[in-house]
């Protein structure tokens, strides 16, 4: 009954309506029935209205920031580089407990060691525009459908080596939540094989009808994408790159691509999940 | 940290500013911001927009500045009894406001023009193609760009 099925609203929709259209009927009824464009089209009047009451931007003066290198006495290794930059802890999203993180505590030391501040306070380099990607977000489908467990300290994987163990281990995997009308939906599975080189099995509900998907690791904001590559039938294993710090990629993307010679993300996701991080899967 | 106030600076003082409406007050709370983020930088999430935690925490050291300054004034005002009406906290329509004006001077050339031309001046968009001589569909879709652009800015105020 519910004619979820409808397509949801276009920037186009979402720019008339905020600017105080009406919405046609088709757009309003597909708003009664989606939360997400509810979400964006709310989002989208808030930015219009903040738009309409300009503010004043200020710069904070120097000394703000040498306040604050006084206060947390960052002065003394003025060429520590990234050691001065934040040490994310372990990952501890609102809604979630600490079941969530494995290893939550002691995955806080790993991840600290050698990734200080990378990880989280991210340049905002020039964001592309992602719309279906924020929808999803908006949606929490992204993240939250699969709880929001994001992988602590998965590095140790990379170099391998330790234990050897002779089978595949599992790393984590990501419930791919689908993100468009097109329910394209699926799961992806992380391996570290016997040398410790990492592989991605992604299995998707239905392949493509035209054009092709394509497999990324991005961050939650999609500012920060790695390709994996193509995926032209159902089921797909994929290398992924040595020394990819899954932390900082840590949700599996698949989008549908055009043949027209762009490598960027087309900007249309047909599903995507965070990783979550195997339990505790090594060997034996 | 310094790319953190590199990146988020302006947007916490800018916040500090429009609540407390005094230089030196915002200059001492984004302060504050920054050091509190430090000193709790276990409970950040990475997966989750810097800016929008750092606005949490703005949040709360302007809650906790307007809280001083109530001490001290009943101190200095059990005689007066003036001062009563101020905002007291960071309104999210003034969070919106600096969250969607910092994202827009972000956007760069000319999609924030653009959208400041058709929303802040209110011009019809085929007025706008005329004077920057553009064609219409290129407004067009740099307004829905840029729209979409600063509604993702807002995310980060809707935790």
């Amino acid at each position: 009954m519910a004619e979820t099925a409808e397509r949801h609203l276009t920037e186009e929709d979402l720019a008339s309506i905020a600017a105080g259209q009406a919405p046609g009927p088709g757009a309003a009824a597909h708003l009664r029935s989606c939360p997400a464009c509810r979400l964006d089209l709310d989002r989208t009047e808030r930015v219009v209205s903040a738009l309409a009451a300009p503010v004043t931007l200020h710069e904070p003066s120097a000394d703000v920031w040498a306040g604050i290198e006084r206060e947390l006495g960052l002065r003394q290794d003025p060429h520590a580089g990234p050691g001065i930059t934040a040490v994310p802890g372990a990952p501890e999203s609102s809604g979630t407990s600490a079941e969530t993180a494995p290893g939550g505590h002691g995955g806080g030391g790993t991840l600290g060691a050698d990734d200080a501040g990378t990880v989280s306070f991210l340049p905002r380099t020039q964001r592309r525009r992602w719309p279906v990607i924020t929808a999803a977000a908006a949606a929490g489908l992204v993240v939250g459908a699969v709880g929001a467990a994001v992988v602590a300290g998965l590095m140790s994987q990379g170099d391998g080596g330790q234990d050897t163990p002779s089978q595949p281990v599992a790393v984590g995997e990501a419930v791919l939540a689908p993100v468009t009308d097109r329910d394209v939906e699926g799961r992806a599975e992380m391996v570290a094989g016997p040398d410790g080189a990492l592989r991605l099995t992604v299995d998707v509900s239905e392949g493509p009808q035209e054009g092709y998907y394509e497999v990324w690791l991005r961050d939650e904001q999609a500012s920060r994408l790695i390709s994996l590559g193509t995926v032209s039938g159902q089921t797909t294993t994929l290398p992924v790159p040595d020394g990819v710090d899954l932390d900082r990629f840590p949700v599996v993307d698949v989008s549908q691509e055009e043949f027209d010679g762009d490598p960027s993300h087309s900007g249309l996701t047909l599903a995507a999940g965070a990783m979550t991080r195997s339990g505790d899967a090594t060997a034996g | 940290m310094r790319e953190a106030y590199d990146q988020h600076g302006r947007l916490v003082f800018s916040l500090c500013m429009a609540a407390l409406s005094n230089r030196q007050d915002a200059e001492d709370a984004t302060q504050q911001v920054f050091t509190r983020a430090w000193r709790s930088r276990e409970t950040y999430d990475p997966t989750r927009p810097l800016g929008g935690w750092l606005t949490g925490i703005t949040r709360r050291v302007v809650a906790d500045t307007f809280a001083a300054r109530d001490r001290q004034r009943q101190l200095v005002d059990a005689t007066s009894g003036q001062h009563q009406r101020e905002d007291r906290q960071l309104s999210e329509q003034v969070v919106d406001r600096v969250l969607v004006h910092e994202a827009l001077e972000r956007l760069g050339p000319p999609q924030d023009e653009i959208l400041r031309m058709a929303f802040v001046q209110d011009l019809p968009q085929g007025q706008i193609a005329e004077r920057l001589g553009m064609p219409l569909g290129t407004v067009k879709s740099h307004v829905h760009r840029g729209l979409a652009r600063l509604r993702a800015a807002l995310e980060v105020n809707d935790g």
